[in-house]
């Protein structure tokens, strides 16, 4: 491991961009997100290729880079930041939402474009501080940082009624992430009083966590655990989901899904894992048989709706919980898996809610009923649909089916049952996928064409090149997965 | 590297017409369907020459059990699981290759005719796509690979069910299939991760050589043979199959006849080491095979869609080779999966110039008297006719007769097994009569619209029906395709194939002669009628009860539960004090306000607070 100083670009570009945004004009506000998201992107991929095109485990472990400054010496806290073959997967996962998120429907560019550019360059730092940082307080600085984008996001750009869904939004989100701070402060007044040194780091709160009665353990446990599980979210705490992932503009639903639960899926790895093995494997069945009833019961629920974007909201917590079942696995290979899978549910989830803001751009809006007979009109975007559809139903040969297959054939061995459940959610997860796609794709045409004014065209140019790109990537990596399991 | 070449000739004939397609969709112009046709056909036939060149180098190779394998790359390595990609041709895969490619490309040229006006480049590349995925199906080294296969052929039966997309019919007819096979694969997908549980590998020349404990060889049995009911429509997945015949005709007998449905007999045949290690699972595949063989053929007796009749056909004689791979003779199933292919891919393209000349009339109520009008078709679907009864020298004749023989006679061979498969012999017998005698024979029935232009059809479609008709003529004096290890000599009793020779032609000229005696006089118009009816009632009671339980989970957990926990938490913060009155307003700049307040507050007291600690 070296000590390096590359790795601070990746927090300061994205402010840069920020700064830069408010002073682009207005007209070109959404070429210059696009392309300085793609630069950015770019950027990333080419700091993390050591370790992401690295042949073997070792070499990857190799490249990897962890970069420290002094920050807050009295409590301990350090800018830590740490590039390896875990955090590398989600950084560049940022950076491509980011790319897919200002390239979707462009109808927010018309209010305060320069405002929504520089929050989601803002969420772009903040998810980057929390997936960076091996410092547990400067994670939680980053995990909280991000509400305030999405906040605003879904408060000046979103549908009416939000109000409501964003304070369930920021309510239990909020309540999760006090109860890791108050775990957090509990390990750091461990520390004080074995009168060692404080330092928020993880690498010293591993022996204090390993150290604590059994009793404690479990609470601080808890305190994490909550607030990653509604992160992500898993089934009981995912009530505040439906309705902002509905209400909010389409770029803030991508980030949602994308992005933000993959918070919990990395904080769920990265540090519960490693400072709670015990008080986890304790819970281990209990934790499998949430990530499954998290699987079906979200299925179901997807498969009730007939609003298209609360059916994919429902589709993304579903599937979340395969990813879910492959960490609570416990070992090497199920967490292999399980980001594997997260790689594959962030480009399928972001783009179906990018097809889906396209075609509600093409027809008049999906909250004045669903639009129905659109293949006819649109063959490419519903081409482009329909094979993103079958990625998300994990078909074989797509990214996301090697995935699913990792991760619930190390989840068998662990728990049968909960494995068995799961896989009824693959079932219901294509019932609830064909009536999505057929509803607007199939049947009499109900839209008249007269109506659609300047956006009835089929999808093209950087959109279609952007879509073709990402299919291409889903197909190609769901052969190639070495690139994700490096002979593990 | 002709392996390879073979399984990627089809996806070359897609990616072409894929890009076809957009091409013209693009140009605003129709593509045209000689050109799409010609790109697909000609794929399929230059896949059939080298499957006929890599079936002489077999051949040509010495040893019992010869191999070509072909190795492309590693797919998935994780832990001890590695997963090769690549194809491995013997003589069971070899025997499936050559009929997926040869009446593939029968069919493909076929549907040049056929879909003329109404097809396009769409069509063709959804064909090829199936071809691609069947052969991966049948030539993949390993289960992955055959899932690929498995589920990449349930993706192409989709398109092609729905293909005529505007109708919604056809759509609820595509889903109901894929999601039916979407639950037998579930048992496909369980059944690998036993076998790497306990094998340690998913490769399937070393998994047909591992002996498992009995008890995990008789759960993976049966899970293995959930995942063939879905596919070849078994009790108790089978009834998509009837609903698929919303594709187009061609589709039916290429998919719904000939190969698709057959993947189940392949699967079982390649693992047959062991699914024999459990008799429980012999035992349920030969009295599941022989219940659907004789449930179909009755239900089939009720039917007046000409389709439909044929569909339930299909699913008869896949119950005569699960009840062959059964009783433990895998290779007669194998056997009569050719010959099935050859004459019931031609019984359903005779059928589907009957409905082209018909301009669409399907129901056999409305047609008669076509023998003279169609002698073309009429001749072929003789020829198929006779070979699907079992009439010497026909094809079916020999394969049929082979597995009636060994369901008495091979290791796991059973008296009631053979009597279910005899008396559903008759009930073929008298079904398919029943058939061509209100097809072809007696008065026309016609109405006066599709009376007025009856037309043979396009020498493109006769051809295709000449060579299935030689085909299912002399398929059967090939002999048996495949030799895997059975067991002999120990069977139930022994009797000699002569004797069951004689019975199962008598047992053909009885059902003949009653179908024809009671379908060539006077015709009464029969409904159609389902008696046993699981279709409504896994509606009635699996439809119902997914729906129910979502909508138990909507109302009272998801809106009920869930939203009460919120309201009341969000009321006790609202007690709590005046901070959160912003909320009800809405406004953004509030909740921004209270983040950074709640923030700082944090910083502050962290800091501060800790500090303090330590001191």
């Amino acid at each position: 491991m070296e000590i390096s100083d590359s790795l601070s670009f990746l927090l300061t570009l994205p402010l840069f961009a920020m700064v830069l945004s408010l002073v682009v004009p207005r007209a070109v506000q959404r070429g210059y997100a696009i392309f300085a998201s793609l630069l950015f992107l770019a950027l990333t991929v080419y700091e993390s290729s050591g370790i992401l095109f690295a042949t073997s485990a070792a070499t990857a472990a190799r490249f990897a880079v962890e970069h420290q400054l002094q920050w807050l010496p009295q409590i301990g806290a350090k800018l830590s930041l740490r590039l390896d073959s875990v955090s590398a997967w989600f950084v560049v996962m940022n950076a491509l939402t980011a790319v897919i998120a200002f390239s979707s429907k462009g109808v927010w560019y018309r209010k305060s474009p320069k405002l929504f550019t520089a929050l989601g360059f803002f969420l772009l730092f903040g998810l980057n501080t929390a997936f960076l940082s091996q410092d547990l307080i400067v994670f939680y600085l980053g995990y909280e940082s991000v509400f305030i984008p999405m906040i605003f996001m879904v408060g000046i750009w979103g549908e009416n009624q939000k109000a409501s869904a964003v304070f369930r939004f920021f309510l239990m989100s909020f309540l999760g992430s006090i109860l890791m701070l108050v775990s957090v402060f509990f390990l750091l007044s461990r520390q004080v009083k074995d009168g060692g040194a404080v330092s928020s780091h993880l690498g010293s709160l591993i022996p204090v966590a390993g150290g604590l009665p059994e009793l404690h353990a479990k609470l601080a446990f808890f305190g994490f655990f909550l607030a990653f599980a509604i992160k992500v979210p898993l089934v009981p705490f995912h009530s505040w989901l439906k309705d902002v992932y509905v209400l909010a503009p389409f770029p803030a639903t991508i980030w949602m899904s994308a992005i933000l639960s993959k918070l919990g899926v990395y904080g769920m790895i990265r540090f519960v894992m490693p400072l709670f093995p015990q008080t986890m494997g304790t819970y281990q069945g209990v934790l499998m048989a949430i990530a499954a009833c998290s699987v079906v019961y979200a299925a179901l629920l997807a498969y009730r709706s007939n609003q298209p974007k609360a059916l994919l909201a429902y589709s993304s917590i579903s599937h979340l919980g395969f990813v879910m079942l492959g960490v609570f696995t416990m070992k090497n290979q199920g967490a292999l898996s399980a980001i594997f899978l997260s790689v594959g549910h962030t480009m399928v989830s972001a783009l179906l809610f990018f097809l889906l803001s396209k075609i509600d751009e093409r027809s008049e809006g999906l909250d004045l009923g669903v639009p129905r007979g659109l293949s006819q009109q649109f063959p490419v975007l519903f081409t482009a649909l329909f094979v993103v559809m079958l990625a998300s139903v994990s078909l074989p040969g797509t990214l996301n089916f090697a995935g699913e297959f990792l991760v619930l054939l190390n989840s068998w061995p662990v728990s049968t049952l909960s494995t068995v459940v799961a896989g009824f959610g693959a079932v219901l997860g294509a019932a609830y996928m064909l009536k999505f796609y057929q509803q607007m794709g199939f049947g009499a045409s109900s839209t008249d064409p007269g109506k659609q004014g300047a956006h009835a065209e089929d999808l093209s140019g950087f959109e279609l090149v952007l879509v073709f790109l990402l299919i291409m990537a889903v197909v190609v990596f769901g052969f190639q997965t070495s690139i994700f399991l490096k002979g593990n | 590297m002709i392996i390879t070449l073979l399984v990627f000739l089809p996806l070359l004939g897609f990616a072409l017409n894929a890009f076809y397609h957009f091409n013209s969709a693009a140009r605003k112009r129709e593509p045209s369907v000689w050109v799409a046709g010609l790109i697909a056909s000609s794929a399929m036939v230059a896949a059939f020459v080298c499957a006929l060149i890599a079936w002489a180098r077999l051949k040509g190779s010495a040893g019992v059990g010869p191999v070509l394998e072909e190795s492309l790359f590693s797919w998935m390595n994780l832990g001890a699981l590695h997963v090769e990609f690549g194809y491995r041709f013997d003589r069971l895969s070899a025997a499936f290759t050559l009929v997926i490619t040869g009446v593939g490309a029968l069919i493909h040229f076929y549907s040049i005719g056929y879909m003329e006006n109404r097809g396009s480049a769409r069509y063709f590349c959804y064909l090829n796509l199936f071809c691609f995925m069947m052969l991966n199906l049948v030539l993949g080294s390993s289960l992955p690979q055959v899932f690929l296969g498995w589920e990449g052929v349930g993706l192409a039966s989709y398109l092609l069910i729905g293909f005529w997309s505007k109708e919604m019919a056809n759509i609820a007819a595509a889903q109901k299939a894929f999601l039916m096979n979407r639950i037998g694969d579930l048992g496909l997908l369980f059944a690998m991760f036993i076998a790497f549980k306990f094998a340690g590998t998913l490769d399937l020349a070393r998994l047909a050589g591992f002996e498992f404990r009995p008890d995990v060889a008789t759960v993976f049995g049966l899970l293995i043979f959930l995942a063939c009911t879905g596919k070849s429509a078994q009790i108790p997945l089978f009834t998509w199959l009837p609903d698929a015949m919303a594709g187009p005709t061609p589709v039916s007998a290429l998919i719904h006849a000939a190969t698709m449905v057959t993947s189940g007999i392949y699967l079982l045949a390649r693992l047959n080491p062991v699914i024999s290690q459990s008799t429980t699972v012999l035992l349920v595949i030969s009295a599941v095979g022989a219940a659907t063989a004789l449930m179909a053929a009755i239900t089939a007796c009720f039917q007046s869609d000409i389709k439909k009749v044929l569909a339930y056909s299909t699913i008869s004689q896949l119950g005569f080779m699960f009840a062959a791979c059964g009783v433990g003779a895998a290779e007669a199933g194998v056997f009569h999966v050719v010959t099935h292919a050859f004459f019931k891919a031609l019984l359903f393209l005779g059928a589907g110039s009957v409905i082209h000349a018909l301009s669409g009339t399907q129901d056999v109520f409305k047609m008669g008297g076509l023998r003279k009008r169609l002698p073309f078709t009429f001749w072929t679907f003789t020829a198929g006719w006779a070979a699907i009864l079992g009439l010497f020298p026909f094809s079916g004749f020999f394969s049929k007769d082979m597995i009636l023989h060994e369901a008495l006679v091979a290791a796991h061979g059973n008296p009631w097994v053979f009597g279910v498969l005899a008396f559903s012999a008759l009930l073929t017998a008298f079904y398919m009569t029943r058939l061509y005698v209100l097809v072809f024979f007696g008065e026309s029935r016609l109405s006066e619209e599709a009376g007025s232009h009856v037309h043979e059809s396009p020498l493109v479609m006769i051809l295709p029906l000449v060579i299935l008709a030689v085909a299912s003529l002399a398929g059967g004096w090939f002999g048996v395709p495949v030799h895997l290890e059975t067991a002999h000599g120990e069977g139930a009793s022994s009797v000699s194939p002569a004797v069951i020779m004689a019975l199962s032609l008598l047992i053909a000229g009885v059902g003949a002669f009653l179908g024809y005696r009671k379908y060539s006089g006077t015709i009464q118009v029969e409904a159609t009628k389902d008696p046993f009816r699981v279709d409504e009632f896994y509606g009635a009671v699996v439809g119902r009860g997914v729906k129910s339980l979502a909508s138990f989970f909507g109302r009272y957990l998801e809106d009920g539960f869930f939203q009460k926990i919120l309201q009341v938490s969000g009321a006790a913060v609202d007690l709590g004090g005046n901070l959160f009155k912003t909320v009800q307003t809405g406004s953004a700049q509030g909740y921004l306000l209270m983040m950074v307040l709640a923030l700082l507050g944090l910083m502050f007291g962290l800091v501060f607070g800790v500090n303090g600690y330590g001191n």
